[in-house]
């Protein structure tokens, strides 16, 4: 019955009033921890045991069971078996495809799903998901902002061949179509792909006036975009998640997106530099998502979805959508001196 | 029976399927094929297309099996003189082909989105729903697969293969035709892999091309050969351990930080702490040229 209540509370939205509890809320988290992704799920999981530190010193109850879904189908599917067993209240998954493999398990249980770090339109197929991560959508409304600032007319794309990575293309090319920019070329890679200089070369053969770059190794490619193309070039928020273009001097001049906990002299970024000085952007998830679990837990009014339209944490205010996610603003933000600049109209 | 058991009796089940077909490419006939996942993944695609447009499963599963059999005999078609090394790498190329293809061609595969919701099987109108049902299914043709095997690999046909793997120019002196005896071996291999590429599918209910990638060729690989080549009971253990090991070490508490890595370097060291015991894996006849 217990996670029956999370998942009404969840689902149905609620004003948050803190009450400490003595049940203990048992929740199993597959992250992916190790292989390719794993930056992404060690973010996350710093992230969640962070706020079951600070939820704890408040008289919280929580227990993590923790599993490494390797950001793999099959791993996924094994990984929550394992939880299955030690039946947690509620399920944390993070990372598209490993999330999809465990969602008719997960239906089948009738657990409440919390999705991080899932791209892919994963939450319409279960009822009893909510998805606390960034929108498809998003990366588009911060390049239409960008594009009308800079008037911006033309446009070449290069682009991850990723679940995650068609996802946000397919309204990437929506805003460009609404907006009248003219795509000179697109370029879809694979992302073992180390070598990109001959398709980047193609692409700044087409003279666009930006070259738009989804990677999730934007390192990788941002000396080759920088030595072939002069002109403006934007990254998604990869570089800003993983704190890349701290790393090296080779974002000089790029443009990149930025949630505002990224942003210096925001309230969200001192916040979040406080707390996590060492971790990546991805810990902001894995700490709101475990602050919004557990208010939606503890609540005492129980209200329509509608009443809880946003939900102020390290991400900032972030919108909640009738169809049970979130949306996170991004501000398109130039990189200079390893650090990052509000690009002003 | 505890649902986290079952899971992973269904795993041993498909990988064993994986594996002692693999042994009989390899092993037997003495085809170094490092192709072996791709018909894996044909068999996997296949049902789940042909489920999910209305095809009733059992025919989606033999389909899967003779779809995965017709791209062995074409993979030995153009690869026929081919030994060793260089098989091993036109194999692997193929493999690489088959995942490129996956991923590619988006109107039939869906690429990197992947197929969601393939449905668990209906046997002649029995619905299997829940994972005990799939278990009992996936061991029968489990059993029936390594009966079949054993079958022919204690026949003179696999005496055969194992004569055309020492020996193949002595087989052909002896007018033994061993193009037929390739085709047929990796067409067989073929078959079955796709046969568990199906249950992978059905099972796990998602499938992407990074279902099916070169980690996954290293898997069976070292399947085969911990359990050792020419063995069919080997793989069928080593599929067992290697698939239970990484398991055990998920009862090792860990904290978050090191879980995934540490769990990663202690199968690793396992696997070479076996190998550096009996080379030849546990019961293997031959060694891996």
């Amino acid at each position: 019955m217990k996670y029956l209540a999370v998942l009404v509370m969840l689902l149905v939205g609620c004003t948050a009033v803190e009450q400490p509890t003595n049940t203990t809320l048992r929740i199993g988290v597959l992250a992916s921890l190790s292989g390719p992704a794993s930056a992404y799920g060690q973010g996350f999981m710093q992230g969640m045991n962070a706020a079951v530190a600070d939820l704890r010193e408040r008289g919280a109850n929580i227990e993590l069971i923790v599993e490494d879904n390797k950001n793999d189908p099959k791993e996924a599917v094994t990984a929550y078996e394992r939880l299955r067993g030690q039946n947690p209240d509620l399920i944390v998954s993070t990372m598209s495809g490993a999330t999809l493999a465990i969602l008719p398990k997960v239906e089948e249980d009738k657990k409440p799903l919390i999705m991080s770090l899932v791209v892919a339109d994963v939450n319409k197929q279960y009822n009893n998901s909510f998805r606390y991560s960034t929108n498809t959508v998003d990366n588009a409304e911060a390049l239409r902002l960008f594009i009308r600032r800079k008037n911006i007319t033309s446009i070449a794309i290069y682009n991850v061949n990723t679940d995650a990575g068609l996802s946000n293309l397919k309204p990437i090319e929506a805003v460009l179509e609404q907006e009248h920019v003219a795509v000179t070329g697109k370029e879809l890679f694979d992302q073992s792909e180390t070598s990109h200089r001959t398709a980047l070369l193609k692409l700044a053969s087409t003279h666009p006036q930006a070259l738009f770059i989804y990677s999730l190794r934007p390192d990788q490619i941002v000396g080759d975009a920088k030595a072939e193309y002069k002109g403006t070039i934007i990254f998604t928020e990869i570089p800003v998640m993983t704190k890349m273009y701290k790393q090296t001097d080779a974002f000089e001049g790029t443009y990149v997106m930025a949630p505002a906990f990224a942003i210096s002299g925001t309230r969200q970024h001192e916040s979040f530099e406080q707390k996590f000085p060492d971790a990546n952007g991805y810990a902001a998830f894995g700490y709101d998502t475990m602050s919004v679990i557990w208010r939606a837990n503890h609540t005492g009014n129980v209200q329509t979805l509608s009443t809880w339209k946003t939900y102020d944490g390290l991400l900032g205010a972030v919108p909640i959508t009738a169809e049970r996610e979130i949306h996170v603003p991004f501000t398109v933000i130039v990189v200079k001196s390893r650090n990052l600049e509000v690009v002003h109209g | 029976m505890n649902a986290y058991i079952i899971h992973l009796l269904i795993l041993i089940c498909i990988y064993a399927i994986l594996a002692v077909s693999l042994n009989l490419a390899v092993g037997y006939a003495g085809l170094l094929n490092m192709g072996h996942i791709a018909f894996f993944a044909i068999g996997a695609y296949t049902s789940a297309l042909l489920v999910q447009n209305g095809c009733p499963y059992m025919l989606a599963l033999l389909l899967a099996g003779v779809f995965a059999a017709v791209f062995g005999y074409l993979l030995i078609l153009g690869t026929y003189r081919l030994k060793g090394d260089y098989l091993a790498l036109a194999t692997l190329g193929f493999s690489f082909v088959v995942s490129s293809i996956l991923l590619n061609w988006t109107w039939l595969t869906r690429g990197p989105l992947g197929i969601p919701g393939i449905p668990k099987p209906n046997i002649f109108g029995l619905q299997i729903t829940n994972n005990a049902g799939f278990l009992i299914f996936a061991a029968v043709l489990c059993a029936i697969t390594y009966f079949l095997l054993w079958r022919i690999t204690k026949s003179s046909y696999g005496t055969a293969l194992q004569a055309m793997r020492d020996d193949e120019l002595g087989m052909k002196v002896l007018g033994k035709n061993t193009f037929k005896l390739k085709w047929q071996s990796m067409a067989l291999s073929a078959f079955f892999a796709g046969i568990a590429g199906s249950l992978f599918a059905h099972y796990i209910s998602f499938i992407d091309p990074s279902s099916f990638t070169l980690s996954e060729i290293i898997l069976v690989f070292t399947i085969v050969i911990v359990g050792g080549l020419v063995s069919i009971r080997g793989s069928f253990i080593a599929t067992v351990i290697i698939i239970l090991i990484p398991e055990v070490l998920r009862f090792v508490n860990m904290p978050s930080s090191i879980l995934g890595p540490m769990r990663q370097i202690i199968y690793a060291l396992i696997l070479l702490v076996i190998l550096f015991i009996r080379p030849r894996g546990l019961f293997g006849e031959v060694d891996l040229e």
